[in-house]
């Protein structure tokens, strides 16, 4: 019986490994529903040389929102865009003597990136862009390099679980200074399941996958106490508030629940537990900040990046038909716009009922 | 693919729990798949001389905008007033120009208000005296208030309180009635000088936008005020022929909002927000999203009231809406006039005009039969009935016009009277000035200012008064029609008008549904006594299209009238003949200019044509020189009942809807067989040479004569040519006669 479990999951695992990335019709639609929203987030964020700009972080750049724009540009089709992000991440960021990137570069200091740490979410959403995008323009060098990204996140940022043999590893923030006597430090948003499970499809990776299923059970046990928070601390003997780092559900783990539903376990607690406590917020607002024993909102914005993301948590959570979902602001700041155009991603990909209405 | 990695991430554990596990031909070969084990530590990748990692850096913080930075909805809202009478396509500033000029709104409210300020912004001509010009307003029938017209600079709001229980839920009618005084003039001259702009989109009720549900009356308020702001009506649909299939459904709930018919946007589901946030939108669900209990009204992420439906439910929205709105938009109808009697204009159910001010023109409509055809040189009669202030002063005179032309002068300064109700007076007028289908009787008066360099004295009274009791007299004819535009347009099937794939792909697609909904019918408004049957058909294309449209009409002018569509105006200035000053009396200075040379030609001959084939130029000749933004056509005498409206890519749509809709009340408008709309907003108008009469009844002996009379107007040649035949037979016939008869004698 053990076997022929195993037969069957493995020939499933091998039908997937040739299924990366959304199908044909989705790519089709991707392109034609959001060509006026992207246009509107690449004036608002891409300068001309290929940086992604947060202009609340004193106009930096991270090897996150290089990560992001790079896969918005391969989902919408936009070549040139997507070029111009990889060669300004190769010559600004992957300065490192690994295949993995700088995490922060800043245009204003003398030195540009005082910190040659890296993130693993920044490194994965790259991965994850070049991989789409060899596919999607025929660039068999890009998958080459997610290829080496994938070998260098597996070799540095993936950890095993202090509790032993019986728990899934997990991706680490960084390749190195967030371990602790006791375990490390972990940002549940930081991976991806979508992305880290295309990956390790595509370049054979399990141990990527497996931190993949090690994220979502992770979620899955920080939602029985309230919403996930964004940053823990993991020991032997479970998962505790991580000393000095947010235990409420931030500006962080707000990308848990999308993450979620991006990846198709749309039934996942740590979305209805979000949706819970978005719920609880008069229409128009919604929680930026959640605490995460009481959910009571710490924190409000009526911001439409963090509204369509919210939109999209609750529709689903609830089964909707139609999301409030807003259209897209050309105002809105770097990382809430980012979130907007992914919750609509999202959506189209995997919650397609929840429409925008 | 998520329900891929949702599956990849199920069967993880399979794989996990068996590691290491056989290899297979056609298996993942998982002995590679490393022992699930904390790296061992490495050597860091970081250089040397990078300074310490801090963590507790990489939390994400999103510096929180001030307070007063944050966007947020208002908490109040205007819902505006909406002129009932589109002008052009100005949608703030609704121009109220002459002495006593008067305009009506209607003002959509989702409930009754009660303790309401009505807010009325105007903006006047620095040439009205304060103090003496005001303006009365009415809601529902019921006088408010008056408010001094003194604002010169810039716009300014003056409010009036409304008396509880007058402001209902859903559509009211606000009436204002200006009375302007020039500052120093008095005369029909200064009445030209002196006006207010009603800002109608900075004029209303002022309401607490929790105030607006998810309810239909609430929709169609909401809605109301994103057009007075100027801004489109948003369809979000996935389905562009769902769309185009739902034009008479949407142009029904156009039709709900009067005035000029909002001009609907299809967009798409995800889209870049406006400057201001949308009110209120319609979004069509995608046939793969079904869902039960719908049209239902939902909340939009951006605060907009959403009308959510499934597409192909587009009947079920106009039902909704329609009958939201409780009475019709009170658009009576022009009464119908029965040729062969004589009526009044009480038993036409129109009241007695007054006219007041130094500059007057007041406007009867009425209508004759659509099968009424007079060409010939058959009377009418007017027996008017009027009286007039026995203190104008002299030169004032009374032009009675019908169709704008001008049929009797009557002088009301004549001291022979003493004013007040003069003696019926009968005015015989050409029965051929009448047309079918719509007819204006104009009573325009001048009145000198007296004195001319001050300010009006305030008038009593008004300068004349047609009686109720003036009766018309329109000569019977037999029932005869000719193709001609306004007759089909009067008889659209609004579920026929469509576009082209070329101009589906140029023009804006919610021009359908504008045009559309101007022939659409209001639900419960009265009905013509006697309706056309519904088989009109109207085409909307652009000018790439007149190459494929059928029908000699457009076939053998192709040319022409790309070229009327595709030339500018001729700016004042431009058209000046260089040859003006050289002699013109000369034979010779033709020769000068080969383009008058031809002109003079093609002029020449078509007067000599015309004595065969009637009045009518010849389509080419009458198109040299004229230019126009659209043209309605009727391409073939054989399909009258099918037109193209050909519109020029990147022209004001919205004038040319507001033309369209404004000749349901009037006599202008497209007429004949090619009508040209102008850049001034008037349309020319071309009349066929060959319209086939068609004759409704049989000839008889009682109707010979007035037929005849038709025929022998429309192609005199025909009938010419004949009688010249038959003289010159006659003649020879008399000669050959009188030859004879003399060798005879001989």
């Amino acid at each position: 019986m053990k076997r022929r479990s195993l037969l069957t999951g493995v020939a499933a695992l091998a039908g997937l490994l040739g299924a990366g990335g959304p199908s044909p019709a989705q790519v089709i639609g991707l392109e034609a529903n959001l060509e006026d929203v992207w246009l509107a987030w690449r004036t608002a964020n891409l300068d001309a040389t290929g940086r992604v700009i947060d202009q609340f972080q004193r106009n930096a750049s991270h090897s996150e929102g290089q990560g992001y724009g790079m896969l918005l540009a391969a989902s919408l089709g936009d070549q040139r865009s997507f070029e111009r992000m990889e060669t300004w991440t190769r010559l600004n960021l992957a300065i490192r003597p690994d295949n993995l990137m700088a995490w922060r570069w800043f245009p204003d200091d003398t030195v540009r990136v005082p910190d040659l740490n890296n993130a693993s979410d920044g490194d994965l959403f790259r991965a994850w862009a070049l991989l789409r995008a060899a596919e999607r323009f025929g660039m068999p060098e890009y998958r080459e390099t997610a290829g080496l990204i994938v070998a260098d996140l597996v070799e540095h940022c993936i950890a095993s679980h202090p509790g032993g043999a019986g728990f899934d590893p997990l991706l680490i923030p960084a390749a190195e200074g967030f371990e602790t006597p006791e375990g490390f430090i972990y940002n549940p948003s930081y991976a991806m399941p979508l992305a880290m499970t295309e990956l390790a499809s595509a370049f054979a990776a399990p141990l990527l996958a497996q931190a993949a299923r090690g994220a979502v059970e992770l979620a899955r046990a920080l939602a029985r106490d309230g919403v996930v928070p964004d940053w823990v601390e993991i020991t032997a003997a479970g998962p505790r508030a991580a000393e000095g780092f947010s235990f409420d559900a931030g500006y962080e783990a707000m990308r848990l629940p999308l993450y979620l539903i991006w990846s198709g376990l749309t039934d996942h607690p740590a979305i209805h537990r979000y949706a819970d406590a978005q719920k609880r917020l008069p229409q128009g607002e919604v929680a930026t900040i959640i605490a995460r024993q009481s959910g009571q909102p710490l924190s409000t914005s009526r911001d439409p990046g963090y509204k369509a993301l919210s939109a999209l948590v609750t529709c689903t959570s609830e089964r909707r038909i139609g999301s409030e979902i807003p259209p897209f602001s050309s105002s809105s700041p770097y990382y809430p716009a980012t979130l907007q155009l992914f919750a609509m991603i999202a959506q189209i990909e995997a919650s397609p009922m929840c429409i925008p209405i | 693919m998520a329900r891929q990695t949702a599956l990849l991430l199920t069967i993880l554990p399979a794989l996990a729990g068996a590691l290491p596990a056989p290899a297979g031909a056609q298996l993942i070969q998982l002995d590679s798949v490393p022992e699930v084990t904390r790296p061992a530590p490495e050597a860091p990748a970081t250089p040397e001389a990078a300074p310490a990692v801090v963590p507790t850096e990489r939390q994400w913080t999103a510096p929180e905008p001030a307070a007063e930075d944050r966007p947020s909805a208002p908490e109040e809202l205007l819902l505006p007033l909406r002129p009932r009478e589109p002008q052009g396509s100005q949608v703030a500033g609704h121009r109220m120009q002459g002495e006593y000029p008067a305009e009506d709104f209607w003002l959509f409210l989702p409930r009754a208000v009660d303790g309401a300020m009505l807010e009325i912004t105007t903006l006047s001509s620095i040439n009205l005296l304060p103090g003496r010009s005001e303006a009365r307003v009415r809601v529902n029938g019921t006088e408010i208030g008056t408010l001094d017209l003194d604002h010169f600079s810039a716009a300014g709001t003056d409010r009036l309180a409304v008396p509880d229980g007058l402001l209902r839920a859903g559509r009211n009618l606000v009436e204002l009635q200006l009375s302007q005084v020039h500052r120093v003039l008095c005369g029909p001259e200064a009445s030209f000088g002196i006006w207010t702009d009603v800002i109608s989109n900075r004029s209303g009720i002022t309401i607490p936008r929790a105030d607006l549900g998810e309810d239909a009356l609430s929709f169609i308020a909401a809605t109301a005020a994103q057009l007075s702001q100027g801004r489109n009506f948003m369809l979000a649909n996935s389905d562009f022929s769902q769309v185009l299939a739902a034009t008479p459904n949407i142009a029904q709930v156009e039709k709900l909002f009067g005035g000029l018919p909002p001009e609907i946007m299809i967009g798409d589901y995800y889209s870049v927000a406006e400057e201001a946030p949308q009110l209120a939108r319609l979004t069509a669900l995608p046939p793969q999203a079904p869902m039960p209990d719908l049209p239902a009204f939902r909340r939009g992420g951006d605060g907009a009231i959403v009308l959510l439906t499934d597409s192909g439910q587009a009947d079920k929205i106009a039902s909704l809406l329609t009958g939201a709105l409780d009475g019709p938009l009170q658009e009576t109808p022009a009464p119908l006039l029965a040729p062969g009697e004589a009526r009044s204009f009480a038993a036409l159910g129109i009241p007695a005009a007054e006219g007041r001010g130094h500059y007057i023109r007041e406007t009867i409509s009425f209508r004759l039969p659509w099968n009424w055809l007079v060409l010939a040189s058959q009377r009418a009669q007017m027996r008017l009935d009027y009286s007039f202030d026995p203190g104008l002063p002299k030169g004032a005179v009374l032009l009675v016009k019908i169709n704008d032309r001008s049929i009797r002068l009557l002088p009301l300064d004549d001291e022979s009277h003493t004013g007040g109700r003069q003696e019926p007076l009968v005015i015989p007028f050409a029965a051929n000035q009448l047309e079918p289908g719509i007819n204006e009787i104009t009573f325009e008066a001048l009145i000198p200012g007296e004195p001319a360099d001050a300010a009006c004295a305030p008038l009593m009274e008004p300068a004349f008064r047609i009686h109720d009791t003036t009766s018309l007299k329109v000569p019977e004819s037999p029932r005869m029609t000719l193709p001609r535009i306004d007759r089909t347009l009067a008889s659209i099937d609004i579920s026929r008008i469509t576009m082209s794939e070329a101009a589906q792909r140029t023009l804006p697609v919610g021009l359908l549904a504008q045009i559309a909904s101007v022939y659409a019918s209001d639900p419960g408004a009265e009905s013509p006594a006697d309706p056309l049957p519904r088989t009109g058909a109207i085409r909307i294309g652009i000018p790439a299209d007149l190459s494929m449209i059928p029908g000699d009409i457009v076939s053998r002018n192709v040319a022409g009238l790309e070229e009327a569509l595709l030339s500018p105006p001729i700016p004042d200035g431009e058209g000046v003949d260089p040859w003006a000053n050289v002699d013109q009396d000369s034979w010779w200075s033709v020769l000068l200019d080969r383009r008058k040379a031809s002109d003079s030609l093609r002029a020449l001959g078509g007067k000599v044509a015309s004595l065969w084939r009637g009045p009518e130029s010849d389509l080419g000749g009458w198109l040299v020189d004229r230019s126009a933004e659209a043209m309605l056509l009727q391409p073939s005498m054989e399909e009258p009942e099918n037109l193209w409206l050909v519109v020029r890519p990147n022209t004001d749509y919205e004038r040319l809807v507001a033309s369209l809709a404004d000749m349901q009340r009037g006599s202008d408008g497209p007429k004949g067989q090619v009508s040209l709309f102008g850049y001034d907003g008037s349309w020319e108008v071309w009349r066929s040479a060959n319209r086939p009469v068609t004759m409704h009844e049989p000839l008889s002996f009682a109707n010979a004569r007035a037929v005849v009379g038709n025929y022998v107007t429309l192609s005199p040649g025909r009938y010419i040519a004949p009688l010249f035949l038959l003289a010159v037979v006659c003649a020879l016939s008399m000669m050959g006669l009188l030859i004879a008869s003399r060798r005879r004698q001989k």
